[in-house]
């Protein structure tokens, strides 16, 4: 069941226990995580067809996970985009990136650890039934 | 031609006049009319003796002297009906039977009881007393003595009103002198030689009584001398002309016309046409002498002037003008109504009527309008200014009406219409003439400066609170976003590592692992959870220390050098280890630092901080200071890898960091510049990429200078 799943994370935050904290959980649930906490760094690791989800930070020092998005989605449009961030404006920063096409937008801290696999479980079905779907 | 009769045909027309003014002035009165017909009494004494004086046959003579005794009879029976009604005193019985003890008198008036027979003296023929006069004499004196004695007893009561006093003191005053009158009716017993100078009290009582009138509101008229002046000036000229013209009619033209009357003409014309010149004259000359406080208006102006500019609130500005315009000229009311440019609707800055009814609706824009689109006046009635061509429009002429005003100035500044001043009628019932418009034009064009100032002042001020409260948010956003993030970022942490280690036990992830292991595990979590819960901490703290009020005026006088030496013994020991080296470059003659100490030490101590975590290792710090001009400055240099210039302009804002999670909150310099700016003093910053960087600050110096025991 773990193999089929197989799900491919890369998780970017500059908070090195969140990230730690995210592939001690995803790991022995049979995900293939790649946890970075410097930004450039985790977009070096980038490359299209690596990885199903990508987790993001949005305020980070160096780059901003909408920028690391932004680079990420030239290169492989269909990517799922999460990101799970501590900021917070009201909603008008979720909004935006949402609009702009970002599959989902959790606030720090998680409400709970199953809600994001859900979110992440959606995302890999998401590309599965057709990547069509997301232009 | 008796010369003698001059003088008391002059008193007869001046108290006629007077007498009249005051009737006029309130019908409703019961002391203005009681007062008049006071004044009327006298008048019918003083033109029957007048008539008697220049009598040449004494029977005619003797004639007029009786029919003017029934003036005298009721001298002191007015004067006592007066001065009863001026104190308010009511008792009717009093009244009816002073009045009907004068009947019997009046009987006998006509018949030789009273006036026996005439005497021939060098002022012409004067009345001889009869054995019915003394009993006149006692009432006369009984009247006239008890009503001076309320006088004096309402003078003196005690708990009465300073105007009232001084009012009822005039009102005595006057008696008093009034009463040396009774000279006249001891100059009637044969014996006695005496020139009859009654009149002369008369005129005196008079004089007090419109004295009193102008100077403490006797009876609320305010204006009787002056008209009184005015008419009888008129008068006076009048009869001059008339007399002059008949003099010269008769001895020119009586021949040709063979008609006296005719004569008259000429003088008809002559008074028609001087009559508005002499009475603006005897107006602006009474004004000038005995109303020269009240009319003194260059000194209005200039002192309104002066206030006025003064003001930068618009209301107050308003209420400021309405006020002294209905103050000094003695208005009904007065209002200000202003045009509001951007919605075209009028509306009163400021109105001042007694009844609300002027504070209605403005009425129709149109009239408005042409009103504003013009300048200068609108003046209802042709009243004595000088008719302008176009200034009396209909529709100006109902918009007074409708408004209730008198008098309409615009209000025009550099050809902008601002609205106008609405003016009601003189409490004198005066109309406006020309030297009230020389007061009000100059002052309605200072208003419209002084309003237009305040306008600009309200925009601008309207403008710099939208500006503070704009950065006032901003400042509250950025805090609150940052603090969410500075907050929510250990929570993060904090739940997701207990949730992780809850749901993998639950989960039977660790089933593989020892207890041992599993302890190691728990606590390694546990140490995060530690470590994460004291970060959050320091941010409340960090910001509860920010929100802290200031200590207030007292201010230290801070010793740079001293507290420099304390703070770097705190990070000395760190900045040995990374082979940081610090230097003092501090003038051992620099004066005192005028700031809170313990500010000054939180101060130096993160720039210092901030300074030895930007060099990391090897490196200097450089702390130098100069004096200059009442400040001391401060530079604090190190051979960091510099600011990027992008960061440059927010390295002070909250919450702005460049360091990693955990290691820095972004307040720290944020804190510093608040407080340095709390403490008078200024921040700012200097770095080049690769070279390191400078902050300056400044303080005020404090005077003393101590610095001498290092």
């Amino acid at each position: 069941l773990r193999e089929e799943r197989g799900i491919r994370i890369l998780a970017i935050d500059d908070e090195i226990n969140f990230v730690d904290m995210l592939r001690q959980y995803f790991e022995p649930r049979g995900y293939l995580i790649d946890v970075e906490s410097d930004a450039e760094k985790g977009l070096s690791r980038f490359s299209p067809g690596r990885y199903d989800v990508i987790l993001l930070d949005l305020k980070m020092t160096g780059m901003s996970g909408e920028n690391i998005m932004d680079r990420i989605r030239i290169q492989s449009p269909d990517i799922r985009v999460i990101f799970i961030t501590a900021f917070s404006d009201f909603g008008k920063t979720k909004e935006n990136l949402l609009k702009k096409g970002a599959f989902g937008y959790l606030e720090k801290p998680l409400s709970g650890l199953k809600e994001l696999e859900g979110l992440i479980q959606r995302a890999a079905d998401n590309i599965k039934k057709g990547s069509g779907s997301l232009k | 031609m008796n010369y003698y009769a001059i003088p008391p045909l002059v008193t007869c027309t001046i108290i006629a006049a007077i007498g009249l003014i005051v009737y006029h002035n309130n019908k409703r009165s019961r002391v203005n009319l009681i007062f008049a017909l006071f004044c009327f009494s006298m008048v019918w004494w003083l033109a029957f003796y007048t008539l008697m004086y220049m009598s040449r046959d004494p029977f005619q003579a003797l004639t007029w002297a009786r029919i003017g005794f029934i003036g005298i009879i009721f001298i002191p029976v007015l004067a006592y009906h007066f001065i009863t009604a001026f104190l308010d005193i009511r008792n009717r019985f009093v009244t009816v039977f002073i009045y009907v003890v004068s009947i019997p008198t009046l009987i006998v008036s006509q018949s030789f009881h009273v006036y026996q027979g005439l005497k021939d003296e060098f002022w012409g023929f004067y009345p001889i007393a009869g054995n019915y006069y003394f009993v006149f004499l006692i009432a006369f004196s009984l009247f006239f003595g008890s009503g001076v004695y309320l006088l004096w007893r309402a003078m003196s009561a005690p708990g009465i009103l300073d105007i009232r006093k001084k009012q009822i003191s005039y009102v005595f005053t006057a008696f008093g002198i009034g009463a040396f009158g009774v000279v006249d009716y001891i100059g009637k017993y044969k014996s006695v030689d005496i020139y009859p100078f009654g009149y002369v009290c008369a005129l005196l009582f008079i004089a007090i009584i419109a004295y009193a009138i102008v100077r403490h509101r006797l009876m609320d008229i305010e204006l009787i001398i002056k008209k009184t002046i005015v008419f009888a000036g008129l008068f006076l000229v009048s009869f001059a002309v008339v007399a002059f013209f008949v003099f010269i009619g008769t001895a020119i033209f009586e021949d040709v016309l063979n008609n006296r009357w005719m004569s008259l003409m000429p003088s008809v014309i002559v008074i028609v046409l001087i009559f508005r010149p002499v009475e603006s004259f005897l107006r602006s000359t009474t004004d000038r002498f005995l109303f020269q406080k009240k009319y003194d208006y260059k000194d209005i102006l200039k002192t309104f002037t002066g206030e006025v500019l003064t003001v930068l609130d618009l209301d107050d500005l308003g209420k400021l003008t309405v006020m002294k315009l209905v103050n000094i000229m003695k208005l009904d009311g007065a209002s200000i109504i202003l045009h509001d440019e951007k919605s075209g609707a009028y509306k009163y800055l400021v109105s001042e009527w007694p009844e609300k009814a002027a504070m209605g609706a403005i009425p129709d824009l149109q009239p408005l309008h042409l009103l504003l689109s013009s300048s200068g006046y609108y003046l209802k009635g042709s009243g004595p200014v000088p008719e302008q061509p176009g200034k009396h429009t209909p529709a100006a002429i109902n918009m007074l009406a409708e408004l209730r005003g008198e008098l309409i100035i615009i209000l025009r500044y550099s050809g902008k219409a601002l609205g106008f001043i609405l003016l009601g009628k003189k409490k004198s019932d005066e109309e406006f003439y020309q030297d009230d418009l020389d007061i009000l034009l100059p002052l309605a064009h200072t208003l419209s400066i002084a309003i237009t100032n305040a306008m600009l002042f309200d925009k601008l001020s309207e403008t710099q609170a939208q500006a503070a409260q704009q950065e006032k948010m901003a400042v509250i956003g950025t805090l609150s976003a940052g603090i969410n993030h500075e907050i929510c970022n250990p929570l993060g942490i904090i739940r997701g590592q207990c949730e992780m280690f809850t749901l993998n036990m639950k989960d039977g992830l660790y089933k593989d692992k020892t207890p041992s292991e599993l302890v190691v595990k728990a606590l390694e979590i546990m140490n995060k959870v530690i470590k994460e819960t004291d970060r959050a901490t320091g941010i409340t703290k960090k910001l509860s220390a920010f929100a802290k009020p200031a200590k207030g005026s007292i201010e230290d006088d801070v010793e740079l050098l001293k507290e420099l030496e304390e703070v770097i013994s705190l990070i000395e020991h760190d900045c040995h280890l990374n082979d940081i080296v610090i230097v003092k470059d501090i003038p051992k003659d620099l004066p005192c630092i005028s700031a809170d100490r313990k500010q000054t030490q939180e101060i130096l101590f993160n720039i210092i901080k901030n300074a030895a975590q930007a060099v990391k290792t090897k490196g200097t710090i450089i702390i130098s200071a100069t004096h200059r001009r009442g400040r001391v400055l401060i530079d604090i240099e190190d051979t960091g890898p510099g600011i990027e210039k992008e960061y440059l302009d927010r390295i002070f804002d909250p919450f702005f960091t460049t360091k990693a999670p955990g290691e820095g909150t972004g307040l720290g310099l944020f804190i510093v510049k608040q407080i340095i700016e709390k403490n008078n003093g200024f921040i700012s910053v200097e770095s080049k990429k690769g070279k390191g960087t400078v902050f300056h600050l400044a303080f005020m110096a404090s005077d003393e200078r101590a610095h001498g025991g290092g």
